[in-house]
């Protein structure tokens, strides 16, 4: 992977958000610079719910961040509905946030502990003066009852009163609030039990299917992420490595660090399935070299998966892969991929 | 810190078993109540075994490993039933007595490996620590067996890092650390409580096989404490269901997986996602939330959010009793696939019974 490219991208004319070469930098100490997001474009259709998968540090927050411009990217273009949000002037894009939601992982972080549930909920009405505060009251109320909640009993309650996954189902009502058309979802379900994720990933489906929602999906967790995205995006220390539809990324991964990441979820898995009856598919092969994450001040030359990669040859160290199709809409960023011809022989066979 | 030399001998161990805790009762008191977060939990733990003890937030499942182990504050905690470990009581021991025992008999893993490491020591000294104090090490043969140690659990070039500090460490390397910790005096019976919640999916993979190993190599005994059944199959010989501060379901982990009779079991097992669902399939939910640990309901704990409820089931608490498969025990009235849960299912179904649909609070 690891490599930069716009191979993957669609037309731009069908295209909700539309990520190009997005780079985010933080400054890190003895003016080095942190490489959290480096060169990343990919594109959401709309109704499409994009899942972003990778583990800690491999960018994926910073990504979904970026869209927002929460910061806004070091360089790049991000595009909503044709707009590039990076022209914007910070009242322009103000304006725009509004279709733009997010929901946070900890979400009893993310609401003010001393304001009550309705406070919270018309937030966003009383920034953007939209009605009276009858007609504000009246939107919280459909909304909590849209996410399961009953608006004269939890309206004038605070946030510590509920329960994480309650928690969770008040921010989506907030973030619903505003009729956004995109909602960046970072980790929404981390945090969660079992039984409570599964009845907030129910109820966030519902809310796309309702409302014509738009989702990016961040998580770490494989398997969440298959249950509700259409196109997922594998990352590894700020680069993109594959990029396909969920079917075929979970049942033919093409390069080995989506591999990896399979065979390290598809044992409890595998056990879960034989439970329910299901098949899941196998993934073994060669192990990874190594799993720790390479630093992001310091990135490897190359491929920045070279240093865990088991088919890494010297190649990788040398040139970064750029993503390129390998099948029909299924991108991969890899000198080496599965079940393919290496780069150099795709190249050679094209000429 | 006087080095002493006390590691009780226990081989007149092997023919009983290594555990054994019965009617277990740990109750907090707080200002708004009495919280029963254990309420009345019995087991037997072999030698050389690994139990999974699984549940979800708030079923008591830290608090037993915590009173198995003595960790509990000794004010406002109500304690009851007997931990006996060994030829000890572990529910009455001293703390001096407990002294002896933590790191040398018992050790356990804690979830966040950087808050269970000290952050102002270098990981040598934590290393040694124990082995120092329990086994009365000179200080080069601790150090010697620490780097022996560290190696095993897989941290690289350990000889050169006893000097680091635990900041300098990943999250996954600062869980190997805890694990050289854990097992540095060959404990007998080895706690992970949620050993790789923090942790990302290929790290975690290794960290369990990593337990596992040295369970293996070490003979010892394991409880993986955990809410992911996923991280139990293939790593625990039995696994413990705990729901509403009592043991539900109790089976060796093939059968617990193939057979389970308790409907809770079921109903965790389906909500997990799974890498074969195909993209937006609809998720089985447990409707309902967790009862409150300061009044249990009446009659079975789970009853509220069971699709398999009758009114029995509200009127009397089921007990703990042996299924048909062996070593399989489960607290149900109405037991899935047995005849009698089928017929309590279809029964609900037909009738709509709100539990079975999926509504939530």
């Amino acid at each position: 992977m690891a490599g930069s490219g716009t191979a993957q991208l669609r037309d731009p004319s069908e295209a909700i958000i539309r990520v190009e070469n997005v780079v985010v930098e933080f400054p890190a100490p003895g003016g080095k610079k942190v490489h959290a997001v480096s060169d990343v474009s990919f594109d959401v259709y709309p109704g499409e719910t994009l899942g972003i998968v990778g583990e800690s540090g491999c960018g994926k927050s910073t990504t979904g961040r970026a869209i927002l411009h929460l910061p806004k990217p070091t360089s790049g273009k991000v595009f909503f509905e044709g707009v590039d949000l990076t022209s914007l002037d910070a009242e322009q894009l103000r304006s725009v946030r509004t279709k733009l939601q997010v929901i946070f992982q900890d979400p009893i972080s993310s609401l003010y502990p001393r304001r009550t549930i309705a406070d919270l909920i018309i937030e966003p009405l009383a920034i953007w003066n939209v009605g009276t505060q009858a007609d504000r009251l009246e939107r919280a109320r459909l909304m909590l009852g849209e996410v399961n909640m009953d608006y004269d009993s939890v309206s004038w309650r605070r946030p510590y009163e509920f329960s994480i996954g309650q928690c969770q189902r008040i921010s989506i009502a907030r973030a619903l609030m505003l009729n956004p058309k995109v909602i960046v979802c970072d980790e929404p379900v981390s945090a969660l039990d079992v039984s409570v994720q599964a009845q907030i990933l129910n109820l966030l489906e519902d809310m796309k299917r309702r409302y014509g929602l738009t989702l990016l999906f961040i998580s770490h967790d494989l398997a969440v992420v298959k249950n509700v995205s259409d196109r997922v995006v594998v990352m590894f220390l700020g680069k993109l490595c594959e990029v396909a539809d969920a079917e075929t990324l979970y049942a033919q991964p093409s390069h080995p660090y989506t591999r990896a990441l399979l065979m390290a979820s598809v044992i409890s898995s595998r056990a879960m399935s034989r439970a329910g009856g299901q098949a899941t598919p196998d993934f073994s092969g060669e192990e990874e070299a190594a799993t720790e994450m390479p630093s992001s001040i310091s990135p490897p030359s190359g491929c920045r998966y070279r240093t865990r990669c088991p088919r890494a040859q010297a190649i990788c160290a040398v040139q970064e892969p750029v993503m390129r199709e390998l099948k029909r809409d299924h991108y991969v960023a890899c000198h080496f991929p599965l079940g393919a011809p290496s780069s150099a022989e795709a190249a050679d066979a094209s000429n | 810190m006087s080095p002493k030399r006390h590691v009780r001998e226990m081989d007149d161990l092997d023919d009983k078993p290594l555990l054994q805790v019965e009617n277990l009762k740990t109750y907090f008191q707080t200002g708004h109540g009495i919280v029963k977060s254990v309420d009345g939990v019995s087991f037997t733990l072999e030698r050389g075994r690994t139990l999974g003890l699984v549940g979800e937030s708030g079923s008591g499942k830290t608090v037993l490993s915590q009173s198995i182990m003595g960790l509990l504050p000794p004010r406002g905690v109500v304690r009851e039933g007997r931990v006996q470990f060994g030829d000890v009581e572990l529910s009455s021991a001293s703390v001096n007595e407990l002294r002896d025992l933590w790191g040398a008999q018992i050790s356990m893993i804690f979830q966040d490996p950087a808050t269970a490491l000290n952050p102002v020591v270098r990981i040598g000294r934590q290393v040694t620590e124990s082995l120092r104090y329990h086994l009365a090490m000179s200080k080069a043969d601790a150090k010697a067996t620490a780097v022996a140690l560290l190696r095993s659990v897989g941290l690289p070039e350990p000889e050169q890092r006893l000097r680091w500090y635990p900041h300098q460490f990943s999250g996954g390397m600062q869980q190997r650390i805890v694990i050289a910790v854990a097992i540095a005096c060959g404990p007998k019976l080895l706690l992970a409580d949620e050993p790789t919640t923090g942790l990302d999916v290929t790290v975690s993979a290794q960290i369990l096989d990593l337990i596992n190993r040295l369970q293996q190599e070490r003979y010892m005994s394991v409880i993986l404490v955990t809410h992911d059944l996923g991280i139990v199959t293939g790593r625990a010989d039995d696994v413990m269901v705990m729901y509403g501060g009592k043991i539900v379901e109790k089976a060796p982990t093939p059968v617990l997986f193939r057979d389970m009779r308790m409907p809770y079991t079921e109903a965790l097992l389906r909500s997990a996602p799974r890498l074969a669902n195909p993209a937006h399939s609809r998720l089985h939910t447990i409707p309902g939330s967790p009862p409150n640990p300061m009044e249990w309901p009446h009659g079975c704990r789970f009853a509220a959010r069971c699709p398999y409820v009758q009114p029995k089931c509200v009127a009397e608490e089921p007990p703990l009793r042996d299924a048909d498969t062996p070593q399989h025990q489960y607290a149900c009235w109405f037991p899935v696939g047995s005849p009698e849960g089928r017929r309590a299912l279809e029964e609900n179904q037909a009738k709509g019974v709100p539990a079975a649909t999926g509504s939530v609070v």
